[in-house]
């Protein structure tokens, strides 16, 4: 299998940021956390796998929004776990607000409004499409915006 | 995870039904209710409460009024229960000054909004521009008006984005594709 990959180094500089902010519109809002007018090398390499998707992504801190007008635009609801190999989070999603550092997988939805403060992070991410894994439902919905930061919750990560 | 990124390209599209399983599987371990979750499940209720709370500073960020005495008010809830869950997030003062300030950094960053830098303080009930220019630097590490010049030097894109990824999807198409 081979990536589907978008990275902002092919602009100049002083672009780099527009093109990754519209690269993931209208799905989320990227929100500069430096002067827009810095250099914002990026990329992301994307597997889609039948049910679910994986991708790698390295970049640097940016805030990301999923809000209502979002949902309404583009209303994919693909649970996430995010696993940051370096990199921390703040997450405020599902009634819920977590700091997660590296090495600790946490799950979240595009299906719901978040606020995702993060740094430079190099990251994993499993999406998981609803219909292929709807027989997990209710254990994945029930453990939105929680870290997996047990034993077994730390398995997406050794794999 | 990065170990199976490394795997995948030996991956076929035959292998991909017991790869899903495999995954399904894993994520379901990881997920599952354990004695550590009773805690988690515990958590719950709190975090209704925040929501309840969030809800409700979401829709007042423009009201001048708008403060800890009233959100007890509206959320129906004690001054202390509420200072304490918020304790963890440096008090519900911050959390609410903090809402205000992204909201402000959103209006700025959207270039539909021709809104001047003091409009948008007032508008979200910050005594003065100064003031608000300085939490807002504290808060963000760059100032509104920063925030605002560095946008116009973006606009518009010297670079379209067919420069980029020619026949390439966005992420919400791949996303949509699977």
């Amino acid at each position: 299998m081979t990536p589907d990959t978008f990275a902002t180094q092919p602009v100049r500089p002083r672009d780099q940021l527009e093109v990754w902010r519209e690269w993931y519109q209208p799905v989320l809002d990227i929100l500069p956390k430096h002067p827009t007018g810095d250099e914002f090398p990026a990329e992301i390499h994307i597997w889609t796998l039948g049910g679910w998707a994986m991708s790698r992504t390295i970049a640097p801190p940016v805030n990301v929004v999923r809000a209502k007008s979002n949902l309404r635009r583009d209303p994919v609801d693909h649970w996430v776990i995010s696993y940051c190999a370096r990199g921390a989070h703040l997450v405020q999603t599902a009634g819920a607000e977590l700091e997660v550092p590296a090495r600790v997988p946490f799950l979240w939805s595009l299906g719901q409004e978040f606020l995702h403060e993060r740094t430079h992070v190099d990251r994993v991410q499993f999406f998981l499409a609803r219909d292929a894994f709807r027989d997990f439902a209710p254990l994945l919905d029930g453990a939105l915006g929680s870290t997996l930061d047990t034993p077994l919750g730390h398995l997406p990560a050794t794999i | 995870m990065m170990a199976l990124e490394h795997r995948l390209p030996a991956v076929t599209e035959a292998d991909l039904p017991h790869l899903t399983n495999a995954v399904g599987a894993m994520v379901a371990a990881a997920v599952a209710p354990s004695a550590e979750r009773v805690a988690v499940a515990r958590r719950q209720i709190d975090v209704g409460c925040k929501e309840r709370v969030r809800q409700a500073v979401r829709r007042h960020l423009r009201t001048p009024t708008f403060g800890p005495t009233i959100l007890c008010r509206l959320v129906g809830m004690s001054r202390s229960n509420l200072y304490r869950l918020f304790e963890d997030t440096g008090g519900v003062a911050r959390y609410i000054q903090r809402q205000r300030l992204l909201e402000a950094h959103a209006v700025l960053t959207d270039p539909a909004t021709k809104k001047s830098i003091s409009a948008i303080a007032e508008d979200l009930c910050f005594a003065d521009a100064s003031s608000f220019s300085r939490t807002f630097r504290r808060e963000f590490g760059h100032s509104p008006g920063e925030v605002r010049s560095a946008l116009a030097g973006l606009a518009p894109p010297a670079t379209p984005r067919g420069h980029v990824r020619p026949e390439g999807a966005d992420f919400g198409e791949l996303l949509r594709g699977f």
